[in-house]
């Protein structure tokens, strides 16, 4: 009944060639057939935003697709972030600088849809920064070091804390 | 939470859709997942099938007439928000996607997902109830078209047979007298409402109002207007006592407590919206405001 | 000891691995020929089982096992190690690793599975009939103690765990003498931890069959390895341990569950990896969860405000097991009576069994409660005698001058619990300094005139850390001029590594460069207890 689908799509830039049973979610593909364990699972029903991929070019919680609808698609995790050699990129150099992050397992997501909101908008304003932010569940940080980086990037600098 | 085995057909046309649709027994339509796929893991829902309609290009597209602006069912929620057709022309709906999730789930939501979804505090349904969309759907008899007051057939069950496909949704074009406004009270954002009110009025020369729309959300299995208070907005000027008065009738709403919010909390709430949107409407309209 | 890198603003070394996605949670091991579980959990708050069907599961193609407690032998069968045993424990309960006749609440785990992946052992798990015969149901704590409520466990006599207490002083001779006096009821609900990082367990068997290794998504590597070797009757070092990045503890880590000992179990008898992550619906319901309290009480005070006595009834809702002992509920007694000089004091805190998860220390573990009480309590009064609520507290605060301060409470290591130190009052004026409290009234009135309503609260405490009896460490300068830091002090987000780093900069005067990450100090989970309240980094 639920036999494996030929899929091809682009993680990261690489061709990928694969057959997915049609129920493995997006999230497993990643993380289990092509040991991209950057993407986590914390809620599987599209809450936390821990898996948050971007597919073509858009943000979208990679637990919420089947690998199956990937077939065809741009696919980039955060492992696609850094460059080739290694070197963060300016969001993530931000987020260091500013402990954007502790435990770090809600971070590849959040690193995800803030890559994504200055990609296509370089200068947002903090309420636009928020609102991306808020797609994306943390226990430790309480965010604004998140929001902090991200302004920081975008050339605003830090506001100064009252 | 992994989703139950199901076999996978993705068509790339409307009308091997609605031919699988009827030929395989137990199968589910899969648009944006945004509502689907919870179900899936949760393992609250488990068909045999699942039938990706997302490729089928001939259901994604924002099209103006003179009427309206017609809209393909598998039409990105995120696209919608994009869009300058929809502020233009249809600012309630941009009003109101701003609530729909977050950003990243709008991505991948479409409207008609939401539309057969209709969760009583969804917000996409209660723009269409305000503005008196049609729906077109689409079966293996053809085609037909469902006002969207026809459309709840019960609590989050649409008037939609098992063979038919939601295909479009026409929303009334904006009117130069008309004002809107959409307002949701949540406790977070992206979470559900736990009221939401979309109001419509437009307001004739003498600045009396001339028709009003008041849909509300949140408050029992499905959304509904309060029909009774916008026929005795008629007539009236806006700055009057009759926007309160209007606002009195949500007190006599039947909402039953539930595990969250007791319903004269959520009666309350509406009041308080319903008073707030129909000033805001109202202002709009005197503005000439198609604003947002 | 100079410092220069301890409270500097230093980059962690723990990021660049996290920020590119090369963390390793328990789910991301690579481990070869690994197998996946998933448990089937009680659907009932209470009940006895009559009869299991594993048939249909085991037939699943994929399927490797499906245990009961009676396929893994006695370790499965018999009641876990209480992790804190203490004598004022009446009734010291704690489960199976699997459940054996009896289920005490929703999530408790009756039956595992163990397959290729999560997908066909939630299918199997999903195959897997149970059959109940339902059992009266407690799940009001405050009802716990009525004459006829049920039982908790089938056959107690009843759903006491523990009484505690907590006085010092004479509080009848305070309140009888006393020109006012409030009562109030306080109530605090459940609550959950929800790391981002739900739970996990991964099992290795070692290829000469002598021993395992184990990771889990723990806060207490070492107290997992003390415990499950006590559990299996094993010498410690046949068990290694180990705490891989943790997406987050927040206290509920920090406890000895049953799949830590039935993962291990599986794992043993199949010869091969099997790894077990826990999903949210499971993380809502069988991971631990803190409170529910519930409190009757009184204060008495003179008529400038100034607090005599406290006295009053709690209940403590330990749910179905106690796993944790009594550490919780004796947290939430020994803060009082906070930076308040009080003169006598009678608490007494019932602790129940109800058919819920159980509790253990959340974020806080206990203190919390206590100050709730508290504050709400000087509030209270403030507000009966028409005090300014941060005046009150002035007047009630230990005075500079009266440290070291024995508060009249004992602490859990029976010791008398002294403040050493402390300006109470000072603390105050500075934090009303910088909350611009004076003028408050008036940004008051200047909102309130735009819609707005503002309110500003205070409160105070004091929170005991660096509990002891001791934590370790180890360190090492090797040859190459790289020193080795070892402490059991494990992370879920602290950034211990970088802690670690800094230390050892300044004590051996060494300079790390902690940019390009673990260049000069490397940290290893070994010796001693384990993270618990916050003990750390205790600076002299």
């Amino acid at each position: 009944m639920s036999e494996p689908h030929a899929i091809v799509l682009s993680v990261n830039g690489r061709a990928v060639d694969a057959k997915v049973e049609p129920r493995r979610l997006l999230a497993d593909f990643l993380r289990r057939d092509l040991n991209l364990t950057g993407t986590h699972i914390g809620c599987e029903h599209g809450v936390c935003g821990a898996c948050t991929v971007l597919v073509d070019g858009r943000p979208a919680r990679s637990c919420l697709m089947f690998a199956v609808q990937a077939d065809g698609c741009e696919v980039v995790t955060v492992e696609g972030l850094a460059g080739e050699d290694g070197r963060l990129s300016p969001l993530q150099q931000a987020f260091r600088e500013h402990h954007a992050l502790q435990c770090g397992f809600c971070t590849p997501g959040v690193l995800i849809s803030l890559t994504s909101l200055l990609g296509a908008s370089p200068d947002p304003d903090e309420a636009v920064i928020r609102d991306v932010v808020s797609g994306h569940i943390c226990r430790c940080t309480g965010y604004q070091a998140m929001i902090d980086a991200a302004r920081a990037v975008a050339g605003r600098g830090v506001p100064g804390r009252s | 939470m992994k989703p139950a085995p199901f076999a996978y057909h993705r068509p790339t046309s409307l009308s091997e859709a609605t031919v699988l649709l009827a030929r395989l027994g137990e199968a589910k339509l899969l648009a944006g997942g945004q509502s689907l796929v919870p179900m899936l893991n949760m393992r609250f829902l488990g068909p045999d099938h699942l039938i990706d309609i997302s490729r089928i290009e001939e259901l994604a597209f924002q099209k103006l007439t003179d009427e309206a602006l017609h809209i393909g069912a598998m039409t990105r929620q995120a696209d919608l928000l994009a869009s300058p057709l929809v502020r233009r022309h249809c600012p309630l709906l941009a009003e109101a996607l701003v609530h729909v999730g977050h950003q990243q789930t709008r991505s991948r939501g479409t409207i008609g997902g939401s539309l057969c979804h209709l969760d009583p505090a969804a917000e996409i349904p209660l723009v269409a109830l305000a503005l008196d969309a049609v729906l077109t759907v689409v079966g293996a008899n053809g085609e037909r078209q469902v006002p969207m007051s026809e459309w709840p057939a019960g609590y989050m069950t649409p008037e939609l047979a098992p063979d038919e496909i939601l295909s479009a949704i026409h929303m009334p074009n904006v009117q130069p007298d008309e004002g809107h406004a959409f307002i949701e009270f949540a406790r977070r954002r992206g979470d559900f409402a736990i009221v939401a009110v979309a109001a419509v009025l437009r307001i004739g020369p003498g600045g009396r109002i001339r028709s009003a729309a008041i849909a509300l959300g949140g408050m029992g299995g499905t959304a509904f207007r309060l029909r009774d208070a916008e026929h005795g907005l008629i007539g009236a000027l806006p700055q009057s006592g009759e926007i309160r008065r209007a606002a009195r009738a949500v007190v006599q709403t039947d909402v039953s407590d539930d595990a969250y919010y007791t319903g004269a909390y959520r009666r309350h709430l509406g009041e308080v919206l319903v008073e707030r949107a129909l000033l805001r409407a109202a202002e709009r309209a005197s503005g000439g405001g198609r604003h947002v | 000891m100079a410092t220069r890198y301890l409270g500097a603003a230093v980059r962690r070394v723990e990021d660049p691995r996290l920020l590119k996605g090369e963390g390793c949670y328990v789910d991301d091991l690579a481990l070869p020929a690994g197998l996946e579980a998933a448990f089937v959990r009680s659907t009932i708050a209470h009940g006895l089982i009559r009869a299991v069907e594993t048939s249909a599961a085991r037939a699943l193609p994929g399927v490797h096992a499906v245990y009961l407690a009676e396929h893994l032998g006695p370790a499965a069968e018999r009641p876990m190690p209480l992790a804190s045993p203490h004598p004022l424990l009446i009734q010291p309960r704690t489960q199976t690793p699997l459940a054996t006749d009896e289920v005490c609440y929703v999530g408790q785990p009756v039956a595992l599975v163990v397959a290729d992946n999560r997908y066909i052992a939630e299918d199997a798990a999903a195959l897997v009939a149970i059959d109940y015969d339902p059992l009266p149901v407690i799940t009001d704590c405050r009802r716990a103690l009525d004459p006829a409520a049920a039982p908790a466990h089938r056959g107690a006599d009843h759903n006491r765990a523990a009484i505690l207490t907590a006085r010092f002083g004479d509080a009848a001779a305070a309140f009888a003498g006393a020109a006012f006096s409030l009562a109030e009821r306080i109530e605090m609900q459940r609550g959950g931890a929800h790391s981002m990082e739900g739970r996990g367990v991964a099992v290795m068997p070692s290829p000469d069959g002598t021993g395992i290794t184990l990771w889990s998504s723990t806060q207490a590597p070492y107290m997992i390895r003390r415990l499950l070797a006590a559990h299996l009757d094993w010498d410690e070092s046949r068990i290694r341990v180990i705490a891989p990045d943790v997406g987050g503890g927040f206290g509920p880590k920090a406890v000895f569950y049953p799949e830590e000992v039935v993962i291990p179990l599986a794992a043993l008898r199949l010869g091969r990896p099997v790894r077990w992550i826990e999903d949210r619906r499971e993380h809502f319901q069988a991971t631990t969860q803190q409170r529910l309290q519930a409190w009757d009480v009184e204060v008495a005070a003179d008529a400038a405000g100034r607090l005599i006595a406290i006295r009053g009834q709690g209940v403590h809702d330990a749910g179905a097991f106690v796993p944790h002992g009594v550490l919780l509920p004796l947290s939430s007694l020994w803060p009082f009576p906070g930076p308040y000089a009080l003169q006598a004091l009678d608490l007494s805190l019932d602790v129940v069994f109800t058919n819920m998860v159980p509790t253990s220390p959340v974020r806080g573990a206990g203190r919390p409660y206590a100050n709730f009480v508290i504050e709400r309590l000087i509030d209270r009064v403030a507000d009966a005698l028409g005090l300014d609520r941060a005046e009150i507290r002035r007047r009630n605060f230990i005075p500079r001058d009266s440290f070291p301060y024995a508060t009249g409470m004992t602490y859990r290591d029976a010791s008398k619990v002294t403040y050493d130190s402390g300006d109470f009052e000072a603390c105050l004026t500075e934090a009303m300094q910088r909350a611009g409290y004076a003028d408050f009234a008036t940004r008051r009135a200047a909102a309130a005139k735009r819609g707005l309503r503002r309110g500003i609260g205070v409160a105070s405490y004091v929170e005991d850390t660096g509990a002891g009896p001791f934590e370790g460490v180890s360190v090492r300068v090797l040859p190459n001029g790289r020193v080795h830091a070892v402490t059991s002090a494990a992370s879920q987000g602290q950034g211990h590594t970088t802690i670690i780093a800094q230390i050892c900069a300044d004590a051996l005067g060494i300079s790390p460069d902690l940019q390009q990450g673990v260049q000069g100090v490397l940290i290893i989970v070994a010796v001693a207890l384990s993270l618990d309240r916050a003990r750390l980094k205790i600076v002299k």
